[in-house]
């Protein structure tokens, strides 16, 4: 009777919510749903139960993950399933439920990534060492994206921004399950960073509501302008006298680019992640403050001050990954 | 409401949102709107689709769907239009803009399922003629039929008086206030006639005209349709034969006729002399020796970079697009002259020379080879280096790699070209055009000069380009005003990547030579040098 019960429940999620949200059972998957087919290789686990309950995820009788909910009762997991049927249960000392899925095939990742161990609102920095950044200025990572939880089926989604020539069916600024993102198709490495003082769970459903939102706008990459201005601001520095040209020019350009990068109408990888924390945390969450880009490659020769002028407005993974913001997620 | 209760009603309003879960909209490519046959951005001069036109829309989830189920609205204010869609594909649509659509700036959107894309800004104009090019991208040989009704090809080539008949776009609503047009490597066709309106092409215009008695002969000559003052179509070309026989192709420079696939080394070294100013003032020199080399497997009847299909000797030819982050990414892009599959010639490409010996790593993706191998690069971090190309004998060999044995190549630098009123071409009015001089090489030099000139529009990287091919031995060349037409205006505050452009690019003998002792068929090997500025387009 229990069984069917949570069968029913799996089947048709929203009325369970609605009781949810009265009685508070024991434990509920909201992720992935009975009968999904997820577009991945990888399946959200995720749903509520008590506080800081233990829970069994089970994949037919195998235990696939141990989890602790959090202190709000909510849990999540990503797990990688082999192709064909699965019946997936959660089981808690107050109950289990229960969702059948149908996984398909889908290739290995090129580079070992801690996508099993992401959480919402985890930010993802992956390296490709055939973007031109890589020459620029020897980055630790050239892309960023955002895992944003999963979709109807449990797949799990990054969003991300990409150029129009990198872009997939998704289009450039897009959510896009694991095996459609850049940071799968390109990159050599990729790692997950956490924020490390914690992700407030108002914050991380309002970052998760912006991201889906954005993600549904159809919104273009950040124009190839954008970049060439920082080129033209190169060209007007002259480094013999270490200042620049014109410096009336100079101040107008560095302008523009600040007002470009404040725009919510266009994005690159990093402006996207950097605006999901900044936008939805009033400002209190700058991922990239302070801005410890470092400059390696070609820009390593030029003018101190230059870089210095120039790197408020240089919104790049690195920003991320060096401002002391995020801790890497080791997958362990 | 307490931390439990607030993410239980969060996963509940998630799951609500994935019942309700809505496909993505349908979104636009950024500047993803254009005339179906000319591709020619928005923010050029001819740039905007007329009434009546066939416009192409580029996109993400625009389909596929039955044309019938996909919506195309066109708004300017409170006016408001839908545009018939003809065909629905993923990344495509093709739409016939209304002939009532309000003439200005608009807007338009896509809808599918219900769900609507954002606007994206189009200018709609009572006429701007695209001309549709054989390869579907708006430059290179035209859907142009010869007066026997056979497609006009190299081999099928037109005569001089012959009437041809040209595909297009975007004549508009016809009135008798403005007749086109039409340019023949710039002599103006005598006899023009809009023929009827072909229903089984809906949207699609054509256009009879006479060549010109004394048009070229060439492969490549350009044709141009001016359908409202001011506004040239983009520029596709015909071939013309005074005999009709096929004609003598000046860009055969694979030279692999009658084989499927053409093993093909290319060795380029250039010596490069360029003014750049990030502002009007104050341009800083660049003089820069590169190296490129690339080793490719190409089929048959490849198409090459329309940068080789030149114009006949003192004509011009223009092409339009939009520069990308990709396009900009290696600075040699522009030279990559061979399509097909890139071959692994191993780990560099040496070059030696008088002045010692230089190597070219190959790019990320091993599709090229190539290096700065001399002077002030403008490019972060390049440094400086002493010049490399002298005039003299130079070396290019690899032990070979993979896909590649053991090559080797001998260029001759010779003399570099010199811009004669560089210094005074810091303005251009595009209504007047422009006058170069140079002084080239002399007898054994180079025969040929291509002046290019170019700009993008800085946000958008929308570029218009004019190529011009004159004789060395001339040393000048004056740039019709109409050559420029479709070249952006320089804003009073230039953005993004100066290029606003104009280059003097010596024109070396092209034909590839067949290769002895490596198992590369032909080789390519040319030594050229460039003189440039950035220039105000006005």
């Amino acid at each position: 009777m229990l069984e069917s019960l949570h069968m029913r429940r799996a089947r048709i999620p929203v009325l369970p919510c609605a009781l949810a949200v009265a009685f508070a059972q024991p434990v509920h998957l909201a992720s992935p749903r009975d009968g999904a087919r997820p577009r991945s290789a990888y399946v959200v686990i995720q749903g509520d139960t008590q506080p800081l309950a233990g829970i069994e995820a089970l994949d037919g009788a195998v235990l696939a993950a141990t989890i602790r909910a959090d202190a709000a009762g909510r849990f999540e997991r990503v797990v990688r399933l082999a192709p064909g049927r699965h019946q997936l249960r959660v089981k808690s000392s107050g109950g289990e439920s229960t969702a059948n899925v149908d996984m398909g095939d889908f290739p290995a990742p090129q580079s070992t990534a801690p996508y099993e161990a992401l959480q919402t609102g985890d930010v993802i920095l992956a390296h490709n060492r055939n973007s031109p950044q890589d020459a620029l200025y020897h980055p630790l990572y050239t892309h960023s994206a955002l895992y944003m939880g999963s979709d109807a089926d449990g797949a799990p989604l990054l969003l991300e921004a990409v150029s129009e020539d990198n872009a997939l069916a998704s289009g450039p600024v897009a959510a896009v399950p694991i095996e459609q993102s850049l940071a799968w198709r390109k990159a050599d490495r990729v790692d997950a960073f956490r924020l490390a003082s914690g992700l407030t769970s108002e914050d991380r459903i309002r970052i998760v509501a912006w991201a889906r939102s954005t993600a549904a706008r159809g919104l273009p990459f950040r124009a190839t302008g954008d970049f060439g201005d920082i080129y033209r601001a190169w060209l007007l520095w002259d480094p013999k006298r270490d200042r620049p040209r014109d410096a009336a020019e100079f101040q107008r350009l560095l302008d523009e680019l600040h007002q470009r990068l404040l725009a919510t109408d266009a994005y690159d990888c990093a402006t996207l992640v950097w605006h999901a924390y900044r936008d939805n945390t009033k400002e209190r969450i700058d991922l990239a403050s302070p801005n410890r880009l470092a400059w390696g490659g070609a820009a390593e020769r030029e003018s101190q001050r230059l870089k210095a002028a120039l790197q408020p407005l240089l919104i790049l993974p690195d920003s991320f990954a060096l401002s002391g913001k995020l801790r890497r997620v080791t997958g362990e | 409401m307490t931390a439990r209760s607030l993410w239980v009603a969060a996963g509940c309003a998630a799951v609500l949102a994935f019942a309700q879960d809505r496909e993505a909209p349908p979104a636009i490519e950024q500047w993803g709107i254009s005339n179906a046959a000319s591709r020619m951005p928005l923010q050029l001069p001819a740039g905007g689709v007329a009434r009546g036109a066939l416009v192409r829309i580029r996109g993400w989830r625009l389909g596929p769907a039955e044309p019938a189920s996909v919506a195309v609205r066109i708004r300017r204010g409170e006016t408001r239009v839908e545009a018939r869609t003809l065909a629905v594909g993923e990344n495509e649509i093709e739409a016939l803009v209304p002939q009532d659509a309000p003439l200005g700036s608009a807007l338009l959107q896509v809808v599918r399922n219900g769900n609507a894309s954002l606007e994206w800004p189009i200018a709609i104009v009572a006429s701007s003629f695209g001309a549709f090019a054989r390869n579907g991208r708006g430059w290179g040989p035209g859907e142009i039929t010869n007066a026997g009704g056979a497609p006009n090809s190299e081999t099928r080539p037109a005569r001089p008086g012959e009437m041809v008949m040209l595909a297009g776009t975007g004549f508009g609503v016809r009135t008798t206030s403005h007749r086109p047009q039409v340019w023949v490597a710039g002599r103006l066709a005598k006899t023009v006639r809009l023929t009827p309106m072909d229903t089984a092409r809906p949207g699609v215009d054509a256009i009879e005209f006479a060549l010109p008695e004394d048009a070229p002969e060439g492969c490549y000559v350009p044709v141009e349709v001016s359908s409202a003052p001011g506004i040239y179509s983009n520029a596709v070309t015909l071939a013309i034969s005074r005999t009709g026989a096929p004609c003598a192709d000046p860009g055969d420079w694979i030279g692999g006729a009658g084989r499927p696939t053409v093993r093909m080394g290319s060795v380029t070294l250039l010596h490069a002399d360029l003014l750049l100013g990030p502002t009007p003032g104050e341009p800083v020199r660049y003089p820069v020796d590169a190296g490129l080399a690339s080793f490719s497997e190409i089929q048959s009847g490849a198409l090459a970079s329309p940068l080789f299909l030149f114009p006949p000797p003192a004509t011009c030819t223009t092409y339009s697009g939009t520069v990308s982050l990709h396009s900009l990414a290696s600075p040699l892009s522009m030279l990559q002259a061979l399509p097909g599959t890139p071959l692994d010639a191993g780990p560099a490409v040496a070059v030696a020379g008088a002045a010692g010996n230089r190597s070219l790593p190959p790019d990320r993706s091993h599709r090229n080879y190539w290096a700065v191998i001399g002077g002030h690069s403008p490019m972060p971090g390049a440094g400086d280096l002493p010049l490399f190309l002298t005039p003299g004998e130079f070396q290019v060999s690899t032990p070979g790699g993979p896909d590649v044995g053991a090559f080797h190549a001998q260029v001759r630098i010779g003399t570099p070209l010199v811009w004669r009123n560089r210094e005074q071409l810091a303005e251009v009015d595009r209504t007047r055009g422009a006058t170069v001089s140079w002084r080239s090489a002399g007898a054994g030099g180079p025969a040929f000069v291509l002046i290019v000139a170019m700009n993008a529009d800085s946000l958008s990287g929308a570029t218009g380009v004019s190529v011009c091919r004159a004789h060395a031995a001339d040393g000048s060349f004056h740039i019709p005003a109409y050559a420029l037409a479709n070249i952006p205006p320089s804003p009073a505050h230039p953005r993004g990547f100066p290029l606003n452009l104009m280059l003097l690019v010596e024109l070396p003998e092209m034909r590839s030579l067949p290769a002895a002792g490596t198992d590369i068929d032909r080789v390519l090997s040319f030594a050229t040098s460039i003189s440039g500025r950035t220039v105000r387009f006005k």
